[in-house]
């Protein structure tokens, strides 16, 4: 991918200028750390876009085990079942506990699927020259890295859960291999948001 | 103190927008108002009332209540007669027990670790340009570290994701509350009000003015 050579239209970038990401200072696009914090600057990201679908995959692949193998399993009266992350919510569902179950289907599953077709679809359209929806796809960016954390809730239920319930054979609870892979995807759906460069989208802005 | 203006006393400042690019002019902001981008509607920077003063207290307080929480038990299970009782750093042993050495570390990480070195971070710079009226040593590097660092800081799901499992268990046993638990709650108000009042543009204006 080439690095566009046209800036929008009331730009700092076509007026010779950029802001540094990290302390927002706007100072000369020819420097190479900001002259106020000293952190590395750039126009744009340096291949925000590799990086971000790097990531993205990354995060598709840790996706998989996260789902097929069980985050946790419960030991009741010497009894043990194991449980995935929909076999959960389903649980939950039949139970009754349906606030719960739908916590914990938005912030598992719902969250991070939609995280990873968004960020990609941004990264699409960024890549193919979109001239379309760029408030909109602003926003929904926004959106994407603001909640992106939120998922994690399901680790912590997992952790907290392991530690109190450990009473032996009478009831006991141990995580499962898909807790980490898990707290790994949304790791990496949160490096791949960072990655990602909004400016980008606007680079194609042809409006006064 | 307040900052000695001395760049910002032009009427307009010029800043690029961090998520469209467009170059905005403001002029100097009011405590209480923000700067808004016309294009993207991104909030580029945001002036609070006695800004220094509110991020120390609350950085000091949600450090006191930190401490707090990792010393005093968190949370007692008790059914059948057996009762099992854990603080915050017990429960990731727990977890390190079960072969989860990995995700106990990370957890720790987000939601002990990060959050104490933010703040303590806070309070040593901001501490230093309040009463010191200078920038104290390495101070551009801490700063720099804990703005890094903020995004990382998870306290607010972890304490949703332990409302969350007591839900889960309440049916299961008796659940109580310790006082690690009750502090975990005040550190979590205290370090979302810290986020929300440190403006990153407006701190770096701060220890560029104490320069001069």
């Amino acid at each position: 991918m080439s690095i566009r050579q046209s800036y929008s239209h009331g730009s700092a970038a076509r007026s010779g200028l950029l802001l540094c990401h990290h302390c927002g200072k706007t100072q000369s696009i020819s420097e190479v750390a900001c002259v106020r914090c000293g952190t590395p600057v750039h126009v744009r990201n340096a291949n925000s876009i590799q990086r971000a679908w790097a990531y993205l995959i990354t995060a598709m692949v840790l996706y998989i085990p996260a789902n097929m193998l069980p985050i946790m399993s419960t030991t009741f009266l010497g009894k043990t079942s194991s449980n995935t992350i929909l076999s959960g919510v389903v649980t939950l569902w039949e139970h009754g506990s349906y606030p719960i179950a739908m916590v914990i289907f938005i912030a598992s599953v719902l969250i991070p699927i939609g995280k990873l077709f968004v960020l990609s679809w941004l990264c699409f359209m960024v890549q193919h020259r979109s001239p379309l929806l760029m408030r909109e796809r602003t926003l929904l960016y926004r959106i994407t890295e603001f909640i992106g954390r939120w998922s994690m809730i399901d680790v912590f239920v997992v952790a907290i859960l392991v530690s109190l319930v450990h009473l032996g054979n009478l009831m006991t609870i141990y995580p499962g291999p898909a807790a980490l892979s898990f707290a790994g995807m949304v790791i990496a759906t949160m490096l791949a948001a960072t990655s990602f460069d909004p400016r980008l989208i606007w680079d194609n802005y042809d409006g006064e | 103190m307040q900052p000695k203006p001395f760049e910002n006393q032009l009427a307009e400042q010029e800043m690029a927008c961090h998520e469209c690019d467009l170059l905005v002019s403001f002029p100097e902001l009011e405590p209480g108002s923000a700067a808004v981008c016309p294009r993207c509607d991104y909030v580029l920077t945001k002036r609070h009332q006695n800004a220094m003063e509110r991020l120390l207290a609350f950085s000091v307080s949600g450090l006191v209540f930190l401490l707090m929480s990792a010393l005093y038990p968190f949370l007692s299970f008790s059914a059948n007669g057996q009762e099992r009782v854990v603080t915050l750093l017990q429960s990731l042993d727990v977890l390190a027990d079960e072969q989860q050495v990995l995700l106990a570390l990370l957890i720790m990480v987000v939601i002990l670790i990060i959050p104490a070195a933010f703040l303590m971070g806070v309070v040593y710079v901001i501490g230093g340009l309040k009463y010191g009226a200078v920038l104290p040593p390495y101070g551009r590097r801490v700063l720099r570290f804990i703005l890094a660092l903020a995004p990382w800081s998870m306290v607010e799901i972890f304490l949703i994701g332990t409302m969350v499992s007591l839900v889960k268990i309440a049916s299961l046993a008796t659940i109580s509350l310790g006082m690690s638990f009750w502090s975990y709650i005040a550190f979590t108000v205290l370090m979302t009000l810290v986020l929300l009042h440190l403006d990153k543009v407006q701190v770096w204006s701060w220890v560029e003015n104490s320069e001069y």
